[in-house]
């Protein structure tokens, strides 16, 4: 009797993924190097790379890869595809941080970070309140989890628009160029900030992928396969928390890339995690610095978030994908 | 090292602390037998599956593996070892090829450094072949039909390869194809690899014709556990299910044989 065999899997739609991931890569890099803040094109010089322009698109990659890696884990532990930062209060915690600080705290006291820090402990604070409220309605199925950030989100989002009607306009504005997610005038020391975090972030989910593969399974499969559900929920959580917290309290909000980065990647490619993650990352890295790149096209004259140019640009792509589909 | 028999000794599971779903379980499965689980629905079966597997608290008793271990103090890798589990349904997970949905059921053995190298791992394709899955191996899971989704997961849990199993409701909305090779699956488990297996199951007949010995629960308490022939009796059968099922008796080559039907007298919707 001859042994069995598999038929060999269909490897083009990942190789595909990969020179289209490479290409989009080296244009957004050399476009992005090349193209000054107010849309002109020149080779700037040794000084200008290194101070603006390197730094501005390595945070933007950092932060694309932080929100996309947040996002895909999100959905997965939640099994819920529209599961992500944003829609889980998660960036509402951070702004709401953001506005308590800059409109109450920091006239008071001054540290360096201070707006970063305060944003990451809004968003670790929102997520341990969406969790504690889980709980407390006695939720066993993950998936309703989204519906309690939802409404944890909205809350968060009517308590900053309370205070914020309230401030004297220059506060208002300092807050909403933060609160919009922009990635001009930022430096090298918002890259250290971010990076070590998103580089442990990698390494540790890429080596649990196998939790997140059973958790597709639902909790009580995995359970009985040997995985310790509670732990692995918990510390990927966690470990979402606190990319999406720094990559927020970096650059501000900058919606939808978590959503859109997992969800794009998941269409295309039929996948384990250990593949998806690195896939979903490069695509996430990608969209946000390309987004700062439209950003800086669109209006040569002015800085705009790029959060409005992901969310734009998002929408539109999502409902072609779902179609698609 | 790979255990074959599971003791329960005045076990009780529940989900809070004085409302028992099952109470005073005394259960024994051991190598070889097939045990069957008969109940009415919300008797506690399946609950009494998931809380031996670990995701009911079991508040009083031990449960002891044959080398007087208590399953309680094992950690979910250790009892995913010793026990595996057929629940009743599992959620589709879309986008996963049917090869790496059977490829997890090693998590156990290998923990996060599980490799989906099914292509390279011999026993990966003989498990697929033994279910009739080498041609569905790259297809996604959600392709499936209802059959063969049942298949893959009896593939994932007979590489998951443990001594004890437990399956609830495993020929549950299939049809009778589907429905003996499922049986013949139990029966191949306890009598050539000599595991213990507990089915969870409505069908009467089919429990007559699969279980060396059953157990009959009602309100969450063991009523009667014995050999098949001795328990499945009109008087104790009525115990549990009272006025709602008829036995034909028939001799069939020599052998007086039991048929179970849907009794007509306790049905509210007769037929004038």
């Amino acid at each position: 009797m001859d042994t069995p065999h598999l038929k060999s899997p269909n490897k083009k739609p990942m190789a595909k993924l990969i020179w289209l991931l490479a290409i989009w890569g080296v244009i957004v890099t050399v476009l992005s190097l090349m193209t000054s803040s107010d849309g002109r094109w020149d080779s700037g010089g040794g000084e200008l790379w290194s101070a603006l322009r390197l730094p501005r698109l390595i945070l933007g990659l950092i932060v694309g890869g932080s929100l996309a890696l947040a996002g895909l884990i999100l959905q997965s532990v939640f099994r819920n595809p529209l599961a992500e930062p944003y829609v889980m209060g998660i960036s509402s915690g951070a702004s709401l941080g953001t506005v308590l600080w800059i409109l109450f705290i920091s006239p008071m006291i001054s540290i360096p970070f201070g707006v970063e820090i305060a944003g990451a402990l809004g968003a670790a604070f929102a997520a341990i309140l969406v969790i504690q409220i889980g709980r407390y309605c006695g939720l066993t199925s993950s998936p309703v989890f989204v519906l309690v950030g939802i409404a944890v989100g909205a809350g968060f989002h009517a308590i900053s628009a309370f205070f914020l009607i309230q401030a004297d306009p220059v506060k208002i504005r300092d807050v909403m160029v933060w609160l919009m997610g922009s990635l001009a005038y930022k430096a090298w020391a918002n890259v250290w900030m971010t990076l070590p975090v998103l580089a442990i972030s990698i390494i540790i989910s890429i080596k649990r992928s196998r939790g997140l593969d059973l958790l597709l399974l639902g909790e009580e499969q995995a359970h009985y396969l040997g995985l310790d559900v509670r732990k692995i929920n918990l510390s990927f959580i966690a470990l979402a928390v606190i990319m999406a917290g720094t990559a927020t309290a970096a650059v501000g909000i900058v919606g939808f890339v978590g959503l859109i980065a997992p969800n794009l990647i998941r269409l295309n490619l039929k996948e384990n995690h250990s593949r998806l993650i690195p896939m979903t990352i490069a695509s996430g890295a990608l969209l946000v610095a390309t987004a700062d790149l439209a950003t800086r096209y669109i209006a040569p004259d002015r800085e705009i978030p790029i959060g409005i140019i992901t969310s734009a640009v998002g929408c539109f792509f999502f409902v072609l994908l779902l179609k698609r589909r | 090292m790979k255990f074959s028999t599971l003791q329960l000794e005045k076990v009780f599971f529940g989900y809070k602390k004085g409302l028992w779903v099952n109470k005073d379980i005394h259960l024994s499965l051991s190598s070889g037998r097939i045990t069957g689980i008969i109940g009415p629905n919300g008797a506690g079966k399946s609950t009494l599956i998931k809380g031996i597997a670990g995701l009911v608290p079991c508040s009083r008793g031990k449960i002891r593996l044959e080398n007087g271990r208590d399953l309680n103090q094992l950690s979910t890798r250790e009892r995913a070892s010793a026990i595996s589990v057929l629940s009743q349904s599992t959620e589709l997970p879309g986008m996963m090829p049917v090869k790496d949905f059977v490829t997890l059921g090693g998590f156990q053995r290998e923990g996060f450094s599980l490799k989906f190298d099914s292509d390279e791992n011999p026993k990966i394709c003989e498990c697929l072949d033994k279910f009739n899955l080498l041609d569905f191996s790259n297809n996604l899971v959600s392709e499936l039909s209802g059959g063969e989704f049942q298949r893959a997961r009896l593939a994932q849990l007979d590489y998951q390869n443990t001594g004890i199993v437990f399956m609830d409701e495993p020929a549950s909305f299939l049809d009778w194809d589907y429905q003996s090779f499922v049986l013949n699956y139990c029966r191949y488990l306890a009598k050539s690899e000599g595991k213990a297996v507990c089915v969870a199951i409505h069908d009467l007949n089919m429990a007559m014709d699969l279980c060396d010995d059953v157990c009959l629960i009602k309100n969450g308490e063991i009523k009667l556990l014995g050999p098949t022939k001795d328990v499945l009796n009109e008087d104790n059968l009525k115990t549990v299910f009272e006025d709602s099922l008829e036995i034909v008796r028939s001799d069939f080559e020599g052998e007086q044989t039991f048929f179970f039907k849907h009794a007509k007298s306790n049905n509210p919707f007769k037929s004038q």
